[in-house]
């Protein structure tokens, strides 16, 4: 039950793009920042697999620049 | 930073969003993120803030450890602390979960019969004690020794130099720092001619440049990183990031300049050359301060086994100096360096 943050910079000019590319994924929560071009990605996924699925499909969106993690957990489901 | 912990995935979730947060944070001071998205993190609750220091790394942030009935349960940065101004890094915000972790060690083991076996501390000590006593009776003091480590706080190394020399009477204590910050003396002597790091956090508000020369601050340093940024927004101060991969120091930085690997010695090289080409050489600092001396300029590569190598530096004056680095033109390293020459220029006219 990996839960993951990571900083996402988006290409010049291309952060409503990046936004709304991450926004359409599922298991994949987003907040970005008012005044700067970043946004904080965190994801929560039921297994590593999917984590690692989630992961490529979060790095192949052209508007994105860099992608960094910040923190990674791994929690049991039940509680 | 604090939940009942009913819900421990939401509760990690929200320090998950925390840390990336405060990253943000060290990268962009003043970013600002959606209020509701900030009111829904966890907060301080009704927790008991004790004092404490961050023993990770050597910056030496202040904490404060948010106690419940007991428990360490959450931890922020201390506003008052002079070095860390209320910030943590990734390692600092996360400590609390070493402390509860699973495979920390909580009590003494004693190898009995090849097994490790749970033992009051008490007894465990006993054991110490009567081996150590029993090797001094047969061997002299100086047949025993104590490792420990540079994370110890001043009163347990007081503790530790007190029983050492004082009650046993042997020089035997040492602890890690001898492998890392032995060799760090080692260096800043061979380089800079004394033994501790040229500068000071206050140095840091008078830069005009920073250059993290292989050096990804941003993540591995982020309190300090912090501060140089703090620079660059409030007095334009630069910070040029020259390294071999983008990092997050590389997007936070004026400006980012990639080398390839093993290369940057050639590079620095050429930056001399760029300055004593063009008269930019302080004459009186190198007269005064600056030794040169010639050594071995393809060492190998160090790591592969049996790695050996023989050098003895050669004292050498400025002119044969100079002499030298008509190999390193910022043509010829931009070569195989993959910095421009432009690039090369840029950094020796800073
Ligand atoms: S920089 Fe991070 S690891 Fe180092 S003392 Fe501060 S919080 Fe701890």
């Amino acid at each position: 039950m990996p839960i993951k943050s990571y900083l996402a910079h988006p290409q010049d000019g291309k952060k409503a793009e990046l936004h709304a590319a991450l926004t359409n994924l599922s298991h994949c929560e987003v907040i970005p920042a008012e005044n700067e071009d970043l946004l904080i990605v965190v994801t929560d996924t039921n297994d590593i697999s999917e984590d690692k699925n989630l992961k490529e499909q979060i790095e192949s969106i052209a508007s994105l620049k860099l992608l960094a993690m910040v923190s990674g957990f791994d929690t049991p489901k039940s509680n | 930073m604090y939940t009942s912990l009913t819900n421990r995935r939401s509760f990690i979730k929200k320090m998950a969003i925390m840390s990336a947060m405060t990253a943000a944070a060290t990268m962009f001071p003043g970013i600002i993120f959606a209020d509701e998205q900030e009111r829904d993190l966890p907060n301080g609750g009704d927790l008991d803030w004790k004092k404490g220091p961050c023993r990770f790394c050597g910056v030496g942030c202040g904490v404060l450890i948010g106690v419940d009935k007991g428990k360490a349960v959450a931890v922020k940065g201390d506003p008052n602390s002079s070095v860390n101004k209320g910030l943590l890094c990734v390692k600092g915000y996360h400590q609390i979960m070493c402390i509860q972790a699973e495979d920390r060690l909580t009590h003494a083991l004693v190898k009995k019969n090849g097994k490790y076996v749970q033992t009051p501390i008490s007894e465990a000590l006993d054991i110490v004690a009567n081996k150590m006593k029993e090797t001094m009776d047969t061997h002299g003091k100086d047949s025993v020794a104590m490792y420990t480590s540079g994370q110890s706080t001043i009163p347990e190394g007081y503790v530790a130099s007190k029983l050492m020399k004082g009650a046993i009477g042997t020089n035997n204590l040492d602890c890690n720092a001898r492998l890392c910050m032995a060799s760090a003396v080692t260096g800043f002597l061979t380089s800079f001619g004394a033994d501790e790091p040229m500068g000071c956090y206050e140095d840091i508000d008078h830069a005009d440049y920073f250059i993290t020369w292989g050096n990804n601050m941003a993540e591995m340093h982020p309190v300090l990183f912090s501060r140089m940024l703090e620079q660059k927004n409030r007095r334009g101060a630069k910070i040029i990031d020259f390294a071999t991969r983008t990092t997050r120091s590389s997007m936070a930085s004026n400006k980012s300049i990639l080398f390839e690997p093993q290369t940057d010695l050639a590079v620095a090289n050429a930056i001399c050359y760029e300055i004593i080409n063009n008269g930019w050489v302080n004459k009186s600092f190198v007269e005064n301060h600056v030794n040169f001396n010639k050594g071995l300029t393809d060492m190998g590569y160090g790591l592969e086994d049996n790695y050996a190598f023989e050098d003895k530096p050669t004292p050498i004056d400025f002119e044969a100096y100079k002499d030298f680095l008509e190999d390193y033109t910022p043509e010829k390293v931009s070569k195989y360096s993959g910095v421009s020459v432009k690039d090369i220029k840029y950094l020796a006219e800073i």
